[in-house]
């Protein structure tokens, strides 16, 4: 027998008194069948030694949610799951249940959801009482008659279930719509036999990392194509869902979408990337199917892709799950689920629910009111539209908030008796106790339907839920399935060829443009500010300070503080400028708020980016919400000061280590050369004109020439390349003709034009060439600047010439001039890269019509 | 009668906009009072326009314009014959009390057109909503009584509602426009149990053949009425604004729940959020030619 009680001081499961709610153990210290070998391994081992696994357990949880952690912050402090130590294991018979009983509800609720948006003959014939199908929230009139493939509504779906007892599962739940959780299952099996391989040692497990694989083949088959563009469209937002998506997305090798990223042209449905806008084929939709399209959901004030609908209409897009699924999830019907498989299937119900009462039955709901303590009370949805429904205000989640909203509106809730459900050990402090159960168990339809052999088991559930379930708050735990029952060849499908890979979307390329030219221009200003503050506490008399208050607006202008560029003179108080240069909230261009807008302009797409990079990010937002708090000296802001310059490095020194430097890595670079070389040029646009007008070559050391090299990070290379004191037109030929000086505008175009040559958007469209033939010309015309073609310092230096005679004939006007020109180009070629990579207004150029004459 | 039906809808936006989707329902539809005879649609700048039709049976357009453009004009035209509306003998002396049992027993079929939404809540405005439907009433007589308090109780003036404004805005200060007074009347029927569904159209303003003739309101942009099911299957329209039921002089574009079913034209675009909207609907009385 291998289940024998050890000696007390080694057991671990004293709370377990075993009995028929006990799930594991028989009776007190005798393990069921199926947990004999889990209890046996746990039992060999320590106290410390358990602690110290379930310690590992969480760290390792806690490693995934690095990228994904919400706040946003620190990283860490949000724990996106706790997985326990003890599994829930199923035994043969109970699997063969579940397996069976799933599909039976999922092919019997799908030809629901068909009926139901077609001629509805389970009302007419009165199976069902039609205020309850016809009255769900979820149900949108708009999506009646359209075809949905195969007619199959929910392709991939899942169930909650909750042991009654006596191996009797039961549904809690369906989630057919937009199931969620299938991240957390394969992620708790591989953290659990990584930390605990022991635990797997003698028992046969059904492996569950395949089914990422099945739910990819299940949406290729959506379409004729043979290689189907397959994406998944998500809101976006920040959180446990954005969590599942970006692991799904991933182990597909899918791309994400967001509704702004795709556009309805002529009854079909595109994705922008920077090969232009590319076909879709298939949507593997996470967002609600009221979310999915604002022209034919108009009440809803939420943002979608505009004529999605009409292109499913014309059949030109496959969604999935179907727009319109969520009415198989109605809680409502639960209490006619055995009718509805027995009225759409012609079987004997497999797995029933349990009791469920509608609270817009009069009979019902005197019912619930007699024995209400027993109860759980529920929305009919959990869709956010509910809400809406009864009155616009969400309940706070208190048991009170719900209940007052179900007496006002109860024909939008029903009222649930769980049956108490079975207990597992749970490992708490050190021991194990007892913890009710619930099970989510995954189905994929379509020509051979599969469950996924395992499931999310979730430790305990609030009493009265509003909220779809946070994952957060509550444990989870693996769950196994016997090996031997999973059909050895499961599903026979031929392998799909690879295909052309698809290109990266535009809002990808765009925040990391975006991402490079905010980080570029924090850089930029707090070396300058640093640069700055050297110049005039180290190396200047006090009454200097007015001379160079011209390059500090010049610093000012470039990072759009356009106010300041206005003042004649400094103010008098030097330290509130610095401050908002430095530490200005999200307003204005300072140093803090672009470090913001790059964090904003990452967050998105942190799916791209290394966990390593983002680890960087997280902690200069979070370094400058510290110091924001904190009193400014100026000391302060030019310690500040030299951290910003240090982090951006080492953000960009670690971008370049661990980011694939593929098409997303060029948009990155591609954004801070735009953005140093628009620095540039507008720095030159302020202090240039100024330096002509008082400048003379035989001049001593030329202070603002110098400054404005040090400005630029350029008086080194100065130095080096000339060998001289600094003369404006061998400056100016350093600053915007130098080849290797990195804050030369020859240098930046030039890598602007390298970084879009390396683009993979080769083939008929032909994008980036136009631009690259732009750049080159502005790089040409750079030659031709009067200011570095001046000749006054090649005169002394052959020592010829009379220089009185001869002076320099630039004059500020015609500088300025010239460098409004250049930023102008500089600009315009900005908005090109928008156009071309970003806007697709390049694509539309194209069109026939726009040819017309006129 | 034959009218010529032109309704356009420009916009001219102070930004270019781009990535402009729009669906229109503004093609009248063809049924038992009125037939149409010649339909076009004009979009500039020009794109591929294609079409479905509704739950509902409206006929519904769609278009795109994804690259930019400074304005955007869609015209609808089309020649509609329209024929005098014929109800069934005696269908409008059955009580209102019989009325109901029908509908009791067909509730499954008219089930949206007798439930709350947004735009129409039930079940507010106690006091007026019971002056109306007693049991013993004619049919014919309550909804009259209805159709002409709602035209002598409310003042038209355009501009001080929106389409979102409340219907107890409405009634608390007795101004809208025919978009209010259908919805206002579509609530208190189905607050009554009186199945009911939003009407979008035209209708003509004068008279042509009469000099003296009062002018109806609601000629100058898309007009809305309200369409009642009376018991055995028919809808029948009233129009609260003009205090008359909907006949010849009445061309039906598009039905539904309300005006969300039926938004002439609905669209996003890309761009500046502002934008002139300008809007002209012209109908035309044509002669026809009869057949000797």
């Amino acid at each position: 027998m291998p289940n024998a009680s050890p000696p007390q001081s080694l057991d671990h499961f004293r709370d377990c008194s075993g009995g028929l709610t006990d799930g594991a153990f028989r009776e007190r210290g005798v393990a069921r069948e199926a947990y004999a070998p889990v209890v046996d391994v746990l039992r060999g081992c320590s106290r410390s030694e358990l602690n110290l696994r379930q310690k590992r357990l969480d760290r390792a949880v806690n490693d995934l949610g690095l990228q994904f952690s919400e706040g946003g912050l620190t990283s860490g402090d949000v724990k996106p799951w706790r997985l326990d130590l003890f599994p829930l294991v199923l035994t043969p018979q109970a699997w063969e249940q579940i397996s069976t009983g799933v599909v039976q509800r999922a092919l019997a609720f799908n030809a629901y959801a068909a009926d139901l948006y077609g001629e509805q003959k389970i009302l007419r014939e009165r199976v069902i009482p039609h205020a309850l199908a016809l009255g769900d929230p979820a149900f949108l009139r708009q999506l009646s008659g359209i075809e949905v493939n195969g007619g199959e509504y929910s392709q991939f779906g899942a169930f909650d279930l909750v042991e009654a007892g006596e191996g009797e599962w039961r549904v809690v739940e369906h989630h057919m719509g937009t199931p969620f959780g299938v991240s957390h299952v394969l992620q708790n099996r591989r953290i659990l036999s990584q930390v605990f391989p022991e635990l797997f040692e003698r028992v046969d497990v059904a492996p569950v990392a395949g089914f990422s694989t099945y739910l990819l083949e299940m949406l290729r088959a959506q379409s004729q194509r043979k290689n189907p563009h397959v994406l998944l469209l998500t809101r976006g937002l920040p959180g446990q869902a954005y969590f599942e998506e970006a692991f799904i997305a991933r182990h597909m090798g899918i791309s994400i979408a967001q509704p702004r990223d795709l556009l309805v042209r002529e009854s079909r449905v595109f994705l922008k990337t920077i090969r232009g806008l590319e076909p879709v084929d298939v949507i593997y939709r996470r967002v609600e199917s009221s979310a999915l399209d604002p022209i034919a959901m108009p009440d809803l004030p939420v943002p979608g892709v505009p004529g999605l609908i009409n292109v499913l209409r014309k059949g030109n897009v496959a969604i999935v799950n179907a727009a319109g699924a969520g009415v198989a999830d109605n809680r409502a019907l639960l209490r006619y689920s055995d009718r509805i498989i027995t009225h759409f299937l012609g079987q004997r119900p497999i797995l029933k629910a349990v009791d469920t009462y509608n609270l817009g039955d009069l009979d019902q709901r005197n019912h619930v009111g007699e024995h209400y303590d027993d109860l759980v009370l529920k929305p009919v949805q959990d869709h956010d539209v509910i809400w809406k429904y009864c009155g616009g205000k969400r309940p706070s989640g208190s048991a009170a908030s719900i209940e007052r909203i179900a007496r006002k509106h109860p024909e939008f809730f029903v009222a649930q008796s769980i049956p108490t459900p079975s207990r597992l050990p749970r490992f708490k402090d050190g021991q194990f106790d007892a913890q009710a159960v619930y099970l989510r168990v995954f189905y994929i339809l379509g020509a051979q339907p599969i469950v996924l052999p395992g499931g999310m088991a979730r430790q305990n559930a609030a009493r009265h839920r509003t909220r779809r379930l946070t994952i957060a708050t509550d444990g989870l735990k693996d769950v196994w399935v016997p090996d031997s029952l999973v059909p050895e060849s499961a599903p026979n499908r031929l392998p799909t060829e690879p295909g052309e890979r698809f290109s990266i979307g535009s809002r990808v390329a765009e925040s990391l443009y975006w991402a490079g030219r905010y980080l570029e221009r924090a850089e930029n200003t707090a070396r300058q500010f640093n640069t700055l503050e050297k110049l005039r506490w180290d190396q200047m008399a006090h009454s200097e300070q007015r001379t160079y208050w011209p390059l500090l607006q010049a610093v000012a202008a470039a990072t759009g503080q356009t106010e300041v560029a206005k003042l004649k003179h400094p103010p008098r108080d030097t330290v509130q400028l610095s401050r908002s240069l430095l530490l200005d909230g999200a307003e204005g261009a300072s140093v803090r708020a672009c470090v913001g807008f790059a964090r904003n302009a990452l967050e998105p797409v942190r799916e791209t980016i290394s966990p390593e990079c983002w680890e960087v990010m997280e902690e200069m937002v979070s370094f400058f919400n510290v110091e924001a708090r904190k009193r400014i000296t100026r000391q302060r802001l030019r310690q500040l000061s030299e951290t910003i310059v240090t982090e951006v490095a080492r953000f960009n020194g670690t971008a370049e280590r661990t980011l694939t430097h593929d098409d997303t890595w060029q948009f990155y670079r591609m954004g801070i050369f735009m953005e140093r070389a628009m620095g540039t040029v507008s720095l030159l646009r302020v202090a240039m004109p100024r330096i002509v007008q008082t400048y003379r070559a035989q001049d001593e050391e030329n202070i603002d020439l110098t400054a404005l090299l040090r400005l630029l990070g350029s008086l080194d290379a100065y130095r080096r390349e000339f060998r001289s004191r600094a003369y404006i037109d061998r400056v100016a030929q350093l600053i915007l003709l130098g080849q290797r000086n990195p804050s030369s505008v020859t240098f930046c175009l030039h890598n602007l034009d390298y970084a879009i040559g390396t683009l993979s958007t080769r083939g008929e469209r032909d994008l980036g060439r136009a631009l690259q033939g732009r750049l080159r010309q502005v790089i040409e015309s750079l030659q031709a600047f009067g200011l570095a073609r001046g000749t006054s310092s090649a005169a002394e230096w052959l020592g010829v010439g009379n220089l009185e005679a001869k002076p320099v004939r630039t004059k500020p006007k015609q500088v300025a001039e010239e460098l409004a020109v250049l930023a102008d180009e500089i600009k315009s070629i900005h908005g090109q890269v928008e156009d071309v990579f970003f806007n697709h207004q390049g694509v539309f150029a194209h069109d026939p019509v726009l040819f017309d004459l006129g | 009668m034959r009218f010529r039906v032109s309704h356009t809808t420009e916009y001219k936006y102070q930004a270019p906009a781009s990535e402009s989707f729009a669906e229109l329902r503004v093609w009248p539809q063809s049924n038992d009072s009125q037939q149409v005879l010649e339909r076009q649609l004009i979009v500039e700048p020009q794109t591929v326009i294609d079409h479905y039709v509704d739950y509902f049976g409206n006929q519904v357009e769609f278009f795109s314009i994804p690259r930019r453009h400074n304005s955007l004009r869609v015209t609808s035209e089309a020649i509609v014959e329209t024929r005098p509306v014929q109800l069934p003998e005696g269908i409008l002396d059955i009580t209102v009390g019989e009325a109901r049992q029908i509908y009791n027993s067909t509730l499954y079929q008219l089930y949206e057109f007798l439930q709350p939404s947004s735009l129409v809540p039930l079940n507010q405005h106690g006091r007026i909503r019971r002056r109306f439907f007693r049991q013993p009433d004619t049919l014919g007589y309550a909804l009259g009584l209805l159709n002409t308090w709602v035209y002598e109780n409310f003042a038209y003036s355009p501009g001080v509602t929106a389409i979102n404004t409340p219907i107890a805005e409405v009634v608390r200060t007795r101004r809208g426009v025919c978009q209010d007074f259908a919805h206002l009347m579509l609530a208190i029927l189905r607050s009554n149990g009186i199945p009911a569904r939003y009407v979008s159209g035209y209708i003509e303003a004068y008279d042509p053949e009469k000099t003296k003739d009062p002018q109806l309101i609601g000629a100058a942009a898309s007009h809305a009425w309200v369409e009642v099911f009376l018991p055995g299957g028919r809808w029948w329209g009233l129009d609260p604004t003009n205090n008359q039921a909907a006949g010849e002089r009445h061309v039906v574009v598009a039905v539904g729940r309300n005006y969300h079913d039926v938004a002439p034209m609905r669209g996003t675009y890309k761009g500046a959020m502002d934008q002139k909207l300008n809007v002209m609907v012209s109908l035309q009385r044509q002669p026809v030619r009869r057949a000797s």
